[in-house]
């Protein structure tokens, strides 16, 4: 492991230390290529979320701003199945753990769960 | 036979509700949706859909600008709000509005914003229109409606 990928992995760890209840794991930690900050493939995030937790899954995941954004791409997945059982996929999924936001962009397909509804109505 | 309207005009309109609402009924608890862009705020319990939104739930489909969807403090979806160019279909009936609302809880689908149902020649527009889902029982407030009974003119 080259020691680029060695900061990276650091990085990730320290990254899942800073969210309360959340973490990213990252088996195969890389640098970037042509653009700032750090990617690393088969990358899962999870964050604190209403009722449980909010999942993230990607192929590469890039780390800017100090850690302040990560930008997910390739095949990203969110699932708050948790917790309000809201499901979604897009081409590129970017995530602020210190602001609890997470914006998803390009063909996106997302499912809701209705629960609690009065019987027959949903 | 002119008192016999009114009854035939609640038909047709109760008609309507239930062409909208029966793509509800059965219909499963899961919302499809295509859009543009998705932003979820934790901190806000919301998820907004943005851009070309496309919602499909059983039979009922959905287009709008945007839509909001907010959460409980136990994550579990309590209202969709839908704006901007709304329009809902179910078969032949199709329902536009500025705004729809979806009350989740109280099985409600509120449409505001010079909300106008059709079905074939029939037309009903109001201030605003609830279809309760369960029944398809509509309360329109400021109602006015056009009916045409067996292809004649407008009522």
């Amino acid at each position: 492991m080259s020691p680029r990928s060695k900061l990276a992995l650091t990085l990730v760890g320290a990254l899942g230390a800073s969210v309360p209840g959340g973490g990213c794991t990252s088996p195969q930690p890389e640098p970037a290529e042509g653009r700032p900050g750090f990617a690393a493939r088969g990358v899962e995030l999870t964050l604190p979320a209403p009722g449980g937790q909010l999942r993230a899954r990607a192929d590469r995941l890039a780390i800017a701003d100090s850690g302040a954004e990560l930008t997910l791409e390739g095949d990203a997945a969110v699932s708050l199945d948790a917790a309000g059982g809201l499901s979604a996929k897009a081409h590129r999924l970017r995530v602020r753990p210190a602001e609890q936001r997470v914006e998803l962009a390009g063909a996106v397909r997302a499912r809701i769960e209705i629960r609690g509804a009065p019987d027959g109505g949903f | 036979m002119g008192g016999s309207r009114p009854l035939i005009g609640a038909a047709l309109v109760l008609g309507l509700g239930l062409a909208l609402a029966s793509g509800i009924a059965g219909a499963g608890q899961t919302v499809e949706v295509e859009a543009d862009r998705l932003q979820i705020d934790n901190r806000l319990r919301t998820a907004s859909f943005e851009g070309n939104v496309r919602a499909t739930y059983g039979k009922l489909k959905l287009g709008c600008d945007a839509m909001s969807v907010g959460y409980d403090e136990d994550g579990n979806v309590k209202s969709l709000k839908a704006t901007g160019n709304v329009v809902v279909r179910r078969g032949p009936a199709r329902a536009t509005a500025a705004v729809a609302r979806l009350d989740a809880r109280l099985g409600l689908l509120v449409l505001e914003g010079r909300p106008v149902l059709v079905q074939g020649t029939n037309r009903l527009e109001g201030k605003r229109i609830t279809v309760r889902l369960a029944d398809g029982k509509l309360e329109v407030v400021g109602a006015r409606g056009e009916f045409r009974l067996g292809g004649g003119e407008p009522r």
